[in-house]
């Protein structure tokens, strides 16, 4: 995703702007977190008026939001601060009211927002992929959910979608008073955080407050990490995290791709040889004969073309 | 990336603009940023030397709590190259 490294930033310094996209109705206001340049792809943070209305519709993009503040209605039923909903592109979601107002994030994964009046999905919906779940009350909070190595005690996580196709995930964390973990990490997807409350620390941004923002490309150098009086996050990643580890606060996004590189080289020669031989380095990957749509999703974000393998 | 986005009409020019609009407050934001990030520089420096003489005294977070020391020989040296942090 082409978005720039915007580490940190608080958006509360910022004042809201007017909505006024095609198609969504009056009432609403935003600020962006970040932008994807190629696509339209966005993060924001939005308030809707009291008395906001908005008819039954669908996204062309798939999208996540997360209430921070106040009450929304979808459909018959109201939702409170901790609702995350996951709304894949075309699946039609019910009418929105917010009697009193309210305040969310709002995730547009694929493209620029868009809102189209619908009562019922688009065809080519994927519905079973809709996730409606209350992030404080419905699930508890676990110790590292990742694979090893991982992230020290006392930084809990719940998660709240996770794409078994990409690997991408959206989750909630939170640190524990005065959580430390001293070492430096990368990972080789984007990461993106949002602040929902309380302040943590990185040697390399130092704090970020309540309201603080992060998204950080592949490979940038973080941690090491601590919260003197905890704090509670909502994260995404746009693919697999892997924490690799190490102590030198000097080390460039090349030096790292290339240590990350040489993991996979020592753990998976025979694919690394494989991948790095007789073309098959394209951008947009080999095809996968269990996942031919990803392939062909794939192959439109690196350009339509044709290309021999 | 969903079937249904290949299906979506092409931006309008209010949503080129708004777009374009939004681009550049976010160069301008991240034009401050990396001003910051700069300015933060020598307390960074000294954070850095506090990271590096724990790691040695109380050990460096290999995997989730455990820790190993490392010690003074291990210890990497500042490059020359200017030490940037946002990318």
């Amino acid at each position: 995703m082409a978005r720039p490294h915007i580490e940190p930033y608080c958006e509360l310094v910022e004042g809201y702007k007017d909505f006024t996209l095609p198609g969504f109705p009056k009432g609403s206001h935003y600020k962006v977190l970040s932008l994807d340049r190629d696509t339209g792809a966005c993060s924001m943070k939005m308030r809707f008026d009291a008395g906001y209305a908005r008819a039954p519709g669908m996204s062309y993009s798939d999208m996540e939001f997360f209430i921070l503040q106040g009450q929304l209605k979808i459909g018959d039923k109201v939702y409170g601060p901790g609702q995350y909903i996951f709304l894949p592109a075309g699946m039609a979601l019910g009418a929105l009211a917010s009697e009193q107002g309210c305040e969310t994030l709002m995730f547009y994964n694929e493209g620029e927002p868009t809102f189209v009046e619908s009562d019922s999905d688009h065809r080519l919906a994927v519905p079973q992929a809709f996730i409606n779940v209350h992030a404080y009350h419905d699930m508890p909070w676990i110790g590292t959910a990742r694979k090893s190595p991982g992230v020290a005690t006392g930084c809990l996580v719940k998660l709240l979608r996770f794409d078994p196709i990409t690997k991408a995930t959206t989750f909630l964390y939170s640190m524990t008073a005065e959580f430390s973990q001293d070492n430096i990490s990368y990972h080789d997807c984007a990461e993106e955080s949002y602040h929902i409350w309380g302040t943590s620390w990185m040697m390399q941004f130092g704090d970020l407050p309540t309201g603080g923002y992060f998204w950080r490309p592949p490979y940038i150098n973080h941690g090491a990490f601590a919260s003197r009086q905890g704090c509670i996050a909502l994260g995404r990643t746009d693919a697999e995290l892997f924490n690799y580890f190490h102590f030198n606060p000097w080390t460039s996004p090349e030096e790292n791709h290339a240590r990350a590189a040489a993991k996979l080289y020592r753990e998976r020669p025979d694919l690394w040889k494989w991948v790095s031989s007789e073309g098959h380095n394209h951008p947009h990957g080999p095809e996968d004969f269990e996942q031919a749509d990803y392939y062909d999703q794939v192959k439109h974000l690196h350009h339509d073309h044709d290309h021999d393998h | 990336m969903s079937k249904v986005h290949d299906q979506a009409p092409s931006k309008s020019p209010q949503t080129q603009e708004w777009i374009e609009t939004n681009l550049s407050d976010q160069d301008r934001r991240q034009g401050q940023i990396i001003k910051d990030m700069d300015a933060l520089g020598p307390e960074r420096d000294r954070w850095v030397d506090a990271f590096l003489e724990r790691i040695q005294a109380r050990g460096f977070n290999f995997d989730s709590d455990q820790k190993r020391r490392i010690r003074s020989d291990e210890i990497p040296g500042k490059p020359e190259r200017p030490f940037k942090v946002i990318f």
